[in-house]
């Protein structure tokens, strides 16, 4: 079982991983020949569903095992993140998965070449970082499955996450004013085939609402033929949320799928329309019963 | 009793560097200690398990604009909550902005005449506002690690900004760090680790195993024999990292070899830091040692202690301690598992159990060495635990030769106090200021 690579796109899988952070403590990550498949899914109601091309994040890739050349690892988020920190100034980052000599444990071990900034005389300082994971076998995979979710009722080009997360928090302040903090802050989101998107308050002291009017809605949306004015709701925890809506660091385009009474679905895509790559990360946020 | 009176000025500018050097001692102990003379005045911090000792020595010529010492003694020390100073100099950062509000000078008085003990502090700020800060404090001796320089072997000096920056890549979670030294072959290594052992799905809560190798010419002096490792807390070595890093100095350290301390230090503009660590080495298991000497060496003292009692203290049981009821004689030894756990069923405790204490670091201050009455205690003391760690020698320095033997007596009760301490201890909040400045504003 070998796996090793240079990281190509050290900016994005440090922002990939702090955005999923916050999803999650441990990602399942499959390695294969052709691509790189990311999986969160601790918290309850939010699962998180990556699959990228080798080349968004990693060059000089190869991995190989008994298991047709796939490894499903374990990997803790914190860790790992912590340990892309140190890549900030990297000429070079590789990324191995090896064994630690002194207590034998399995690890990925990131081996960066950098430059200290205030290094005046030396050449480039060699930092290892490594990170604990575990090697998951076939049948422990097999549990892992995408959730299936039924087909969306609308779909919506949503606003810029930075924008909305400001807006979410609010929602999130005045759903915990009166509430006790172990309740779910539940906000109502809907939107219609129209391209109007609400998000909604309805507490015993407060009533608020946020629209947003003509987003762009999905092609499939608009011909599905659906009434135009007819809102397709579901009900979702609001600190959840704003904890999917970090990605909107580096997130390009972003649609919602809501499927009724069901579930909210993100589609995140690393880059603008018609530029090729559509590498997409996906976030499942299941729906509150009413 | 005799009087003492301690009065300095601070600039706004010595404000600041007091703060931060308080908070970097705030990270080693929750008592800062205050030993003032009329040269220097230096606030020091010793951590609960005694493996890292940290001072700053503020230079009364340079780092104060006014500087009084008077006292029969030619010291004087005192122990504060580190809470309490820090939240006083804090907040000079918000105000710097604020001009309205602005510090313009600080006052800082104690006057020690043994029945009321309070270290003011006042602060004139712009527009002619004043605020005053009474600090409860409670006289004791306190002790200071002794440490040679021109002993070690080893030695480096890097610039403090450099090694923040190599710092900077170590996670907060793992226990220890490594320096170690390949000299031959031009490079250095900083390396953590955590002695702790795992299975299964713990293992992914293992903290990051961080290695920087370096050039030794990124060092400004690099004399370290070729193969030398010790290994240190990696917490210490952070807080010692950056709190260096706000400053444009360089960083010194000093050692021989592991289980034998280190020091690290620097100085600029008056203020001369000096950290002392205790060092293990990586592949003995130090931690499984010291959870016997501890509760050991305790015990003994306990068992000890009544017939000693006939010793008075050198000073009055603090205000924080009204509820002592005799003053003349020390407070009886509190049971033991007061002191470890603050449990109350001292039964529990009749098993060497160690505190919760930090992993692999031996304690710092192993050696009591009394200056001239050789004391019984401190003498078993040192043996039982030389006896355990080697040959390692460090001293304390008291700085009140006659009553030594009394002195580490009652720094052993003290100890007991410590963490009964700071369970009880709610009533010293950060200031004192309620109570006194209505009174003073007002009536």
């Amino acid at each position: 079982m070998r796996f090793r690579t240079q990281i190509r796109n050290i900016t994005t899988f440090t922002k990939l991983t702090q955005s999923i952070c916050s999803i999650g403590k441990l990602a399942w990550f499959r390695l294969s020949e052709d691509e790189i498949r990311i999986v969160v899914h601790d918290l309850e109601g939010t699962q998180f569903w990556a699959t990228l091309t080798i080349p968004t994040l990693f060059e000089d890739y190869s991995v190989t095992s008994n298991n047709n050349n796939v490894i499903h690892l374990e990997i803790p988020l914190q860790q790992l993140h912590r340990a892309l920190r140190s890549c900030a100034t990297a000429s070079e980052a590789i990324l191995r998965l090896s064994k630690r000599a002194s207590d034998n444990i399995p690890i990925l071990s990131l081996t960066i070449t950098t430059t200290a900034a205030h290094s005046a005389v030396a050449g480039p300082s060699l930092v290892t970082q490594e990170i604990p994971v575990r090697v998951l076998a076939a049948p422990a995979v097999n549990a892992i499955r995408e959730p299936h979710a039924p087909q969306g009722d609308v779909s919506v080009y949503l606003p810029p996450l930075s924008q909305l997360r400001g807006i979410v928090d609010r929602f999130n302040k005045l759903s915990a004013f009166g509430a006790t903090s172990s309740e779910p802050h539940r906000l109502e989101v809907s939107a219609n085939a129209a391209g109007t998107f609400r998000i909604a308050l309805k507490a015993a002291d407060v009533d608020v609402q946020s629209q947003w009017e003509r987003l762009k809605v999905t092609p499939e949306t608009e011909a599905s033929g659906r009434e135009k004015d007819r809102f397709a709701v579901v009900r979702i925890d609001g600190r959840d949320w704003v904890k999917v809506l970090r990605i909107g660091s580096f997130a390009k385009r972003v649609v919602a799928c809501f499927c009724e009474g069901f579930a909210l679905v993100f589609y995140v895509f690393l880059t603008a329309e018609g530029e090729g790559d559509d590498t997409v990360l996906t976030y499942y946020m299941s729906s509150f019963s009413d | 009793m005799s009087t003492t009176t301690l009065t300095f000025t601070l600039t706004p500018t010595s404000i600041g560097r007091i703060h931060d050097a308080l908070s970097c001692l705030s990270k080693f102990s929750n008592e800062i200690s205050l030993i003032a003379s009329s040269t220097q005045l230096t606030l020091s911090a010793l951590n609960s398990t005694k493996s890292a000792y940290t001072a700053a020595h503020l230079q009364a010529a340079r780092f104060f604009s006014e500087y009084a010492y008077q006292g029969a003694q030619s010291q004087f020390s005192c122990r504060l909550q580190t809470k309490a100073l820090l939240s006083v100099f804090r907040q000079r950062m918000g105000e710097g902005r604020d001009k309205g509000t602005a510090i313009q000078r600080c006052e800082v008085r104690l006057h020690n005449s043994g029945r009321r003990q309070r270290l003011q502090v006042r602060l004139h700020c712009a527009n002619g506002v004043l605020k005053t800060y009474q600090l409860t404090y409670e006289e004791v001796d306190v002790v200071a690690a002794l440490f040679d320089r021109g002993s070690c072997r080893q030695r480096w000096r890097i610039a403090a900004a450099l090694l923040k920056e190599y710092i900077e890549h170590f996670g907060p979670r793992a226990e220890q760090i490594e320096i170690s030294s390949a000299s031959r072959s031009g490079r250095a290594a900083f390396t953590s680790f955590t002695e702790k052992l795992t299975d299964g799905r713990e293992i992914l809560r293992l903290p990051l195993q961080t290695s920087v190798a370096i050039d030794t010419s990124d060092f400004e002096v690099f004399d370290v024999d070729d193969g030398v490792s010790i290994a240190v807390s990696l917490k210490d070595f952070k807080a010692i990292a950056n709190y260096a890093g706000t400053l444009d100095v360089p960083v010194e350290a000093f050692y021989s070899q592991p289980g034998k301390p280190m020091q690290i230090g620097y100085v600029r503009d008056g203020v001369d830091m000096e950290f002392t660590l205790m060092t293990a080495s990586r592949t003995s298991q130090p931690s499984a040692a010291m959870g016997k000497i501890e509760p050991r060496v305790r015990q003994e003292i306990v068992q000890r202690l009544p017939s000693q009692s006939q010793a008075p203290p050198s000073s009055p049981p603090s205000s924080s301690r009204q509820s002592q009821p005799a003053p003349q004689t020390p407070p009886p030894p509190p049971p033991q598992p007061r002191s470890l756990t603050e449990s109350t069923d001292s039964s529990l405790y009749r098993l060497p159990t160690p505190r919760p204490a930090p992993p692999a670091e031996p304690p710092l201050f192993l050696n009591y060495s009394s200056a001239e009455d050789d004391d019984e205690e401190s003498a078993g003391m040192g043996t039982a635990l030389e006896y355990e760690r080697g040959d390692f020698q460090l001293g304390w320095n008291t700085g009140q030769e006659a009553g030594a033997a009394r002195a580490s007596n009652k720094r052993v009760i003290e100890d007991f106090e410590d963490s009964e301490e700071e369970s009880e201890d709610d009533g010293v909040g950060p200031t004192q200021q309620t109570g006194y400045v209505p009174k003073g504003l007002f009536d």
